[in-house]
């Protein structure tokens, strides 16, 4: 086909599925172009009508304004298509230790990770995890600013370079897994890298087991490792491992079951809760917290474990535990990220400070 | 663009009508075939019409309304067009099944013709179909792109080598 035949086909190709324009385009254009009679024929009967609307006012107080026809009427205002409320993490990261532990615990102790390795495996799991908060941060912020730049009428070179950061995210944070990946890999000794070259892959693959957990009566709050996770009916992928998973409903007694759940297996698990006596009031659950109080100079936005927290001064109650958290500089978008350790019932203090001379 | 357009006082009310019969049939046209979705369309013509008149005291060349208004109408088709193309990226991004780019175009060998076009960049689109869907000169496509003849050709060579590829066609 030559170029002269190609391009003889786009014309009757496109005549042919054009619809023809609504039935009252005509009429709506021609409202919307819809003009005042020109000033030199609009002067004198304007004056004339100014005369008698006078007179007219004089006579009768209280006489009807109408508003001037408008020079241009928009009939339809159509927005950019409204965007979907995404899910905005990207799909979870590998967990590096149980990963290698399932392939390697299981067929030979001589195999088994050191506690050398396993220390150094938890490090990089650790600093994955540090980098995939931030890298999350970056990209809730740029979500944040897209949804907002689409739902409105979009400045295509903004939305496209909000798009970029947000790609450019995802692609650091894939960069920083395949890094960390090959560090862990890197850890190994040749016998143990067999057996992981052997069944990492199936490993990976079926990284997770899932758990199905319904209860008599549905509905039923859950959490598991002290972590709510829904009502149930429940379907959930977990992390293989003993899991702790309670369930409490207010009148009924609560139920700790533990479940000890391997990589690619499914377990489906019904609990019946008894119901308690009137004379015992139900127990109210209060997860274990400490305190963290966060102040900076000059004010920033937190994050508390890739969510935002608030602007400072705050103070969060946190689970017991490591917390990553991070400040963002309003002005200049500066990222400074602290971990804290997190103890029960007591009060930590963090405290960021920008550098208002450093020229970022 | 026609001489018609030249012969009219811009601030009569009969310059205003001959822009409004040609934005209703040839503008229309244009900008359906640029978006692919009527109501989107009309509401192109609608815009750039009302913007062409909320400026035409102003306007110094008589001549000039009529190629304004193609050139605002194309521009405006263009915003779109690229608007769109951020939001379904947009959409894929987030796993979202968003709404088909434009209206379905059925099977055929003119389906896939259009299917085609419409995967071309925004600007190499309106270029293409300027040219061959409304047989205007490339000098004619270039004032309504605001751009030299050189890069309208270069759009339409690109744009023939990549529905080439999407067709299949050597």
């Amino acid at each position: 086909m030559t170029d002269h035949d190609l391009d003889r086909t786009i014309g009757p190709a496109l005549a042919s599925r054009r619809p023809t324009p609504a039935h009252d385009f005509d009429r709506r254009l021609r409202l919307a172009v819809e003009r005042p009679a020109p000033v030199r024929w609009l002067l004198p009967v304007g004056l004339a009508a100014a005369v008698v609307a006078l007179a007219v006012v004089v006579l009768v107080i209280g006489a009807d304004r109408s508003e001037p026809t408008p020079i241009a009427t928009r009939t339809i205002e159509r927005v950019a298509p409204a965007a979907p409320v995404p899910p905005t993490q990207p799909p979870p990261a590998l967990d590096l230790l149980p990963a290698y532990q399932a392939v390697l615990d299981a067929p030979d102790p001589r195999l088994q990770l050191d506690a050398g390795q396993r220390t150094k495996l938890r490090d990089l799991a650790d600093g994955l995890a540090k980098q995939r908060v931030i890298e999350q941060a970056e990209r809730e912020l740029a979500m944040i600013e897209l949804r907002r730049e689409l739902e409105g009428h979009a400045d295509p070179k903004k939305s496209t370079a909000l798009l970029a950061r947000v790609t450019d995210a995802d692609a650091k944070l894939r960069a920083v897994e395949l890094a960390a990946r090959m560090g862990a890999r890197d850890l190994l000794t040749t016998a143990q890298r067999a057996v992981v070259d052997r069944g990492v892959v199936a490993t990976v693959a079926t990284a997770r087991g899932r758990i199905r957990i319904t209860s008599d009566p549905l509905g039923v709050a859950t959490t598991i490792d002290g972590r709510l996770v829904g009502r149930t009916p429940l379907e959930l992928e977990l992390v293989p491992g003993k899991h702790e998973i309670r369930l409490a409903l207010p009148g009924y007694k609560t139920r700790v079951t533990d479940t000890d759940l391997a990589a690619g297996e499914q377990v489906a698990m019904t609990v019946v809760l008894e119901k308690m006596t009137s004379q015992q009031p139900p127990p109210k659950y209060q997860p274990p917290t400490g305190t963290l109080r966060i102040t900076a100079f000059p004010a920033t936005i937190i994050y508390v474990d890739g969510k935002r927290a608030g602007d400072t001064p705050l103070v969060v109650k946190l689970a017991p535990g490591k917390h990553t958290v991070m400040s963002v500089a309003g002005a200049s978008s500066r990222r400074t990220t602290k971990n804290v350790t997190i103890e029960s019932g007591k009060t930590m203090t963090v405290t960021f400070e920008e550098d208002l001379l450093d020229p970022y | 663009m026609t001489a018609a357009a030249a012969a009219v006082d811009p601030s009569s009310d009969v310059a205003v009508r001959s822009l409004v019969a040609q934005a209703s049939k040839r503008g229309y046209a244009i900008a359906y075939d640029l978006l692919r979705d009527r109501g989107e369309a009309e509401d192109a013509v609608q815009d750039a019409l009302v913007r062409v008149i909320q400026w035409l005291p102003k306007l110094r060349d008589p001549g000039a309304l009529e190629a304004w208004f193609y050139r605002t109408l194309a521009n405006g088709c263009i915003r779109t067009l690229r608007r769109r193309r951020v939001a379904h990226a947009f959409a894929r991004l987030v796993g979202a099944r968003g709404e088909p780019a434009t209206e379905p175009v059925g099977g055929g060998d003119h389906a896939r013709l259009l299917a085609a076009i419409d995967d071309l960049p925004a600007m190499q689109k309106a270029a293409l179909v300027l040219r061959h869907g409304h047989e205007l000169s490339v000098e004619e496509v270039a004032r309504v792109l605001d751009v030299g003849t050189e890069t309208v050709k270069t759009h339409l060579k690109r744009a023939r080598t990549r529905m080439r590829e999407r067709l299949g066609v050597p």
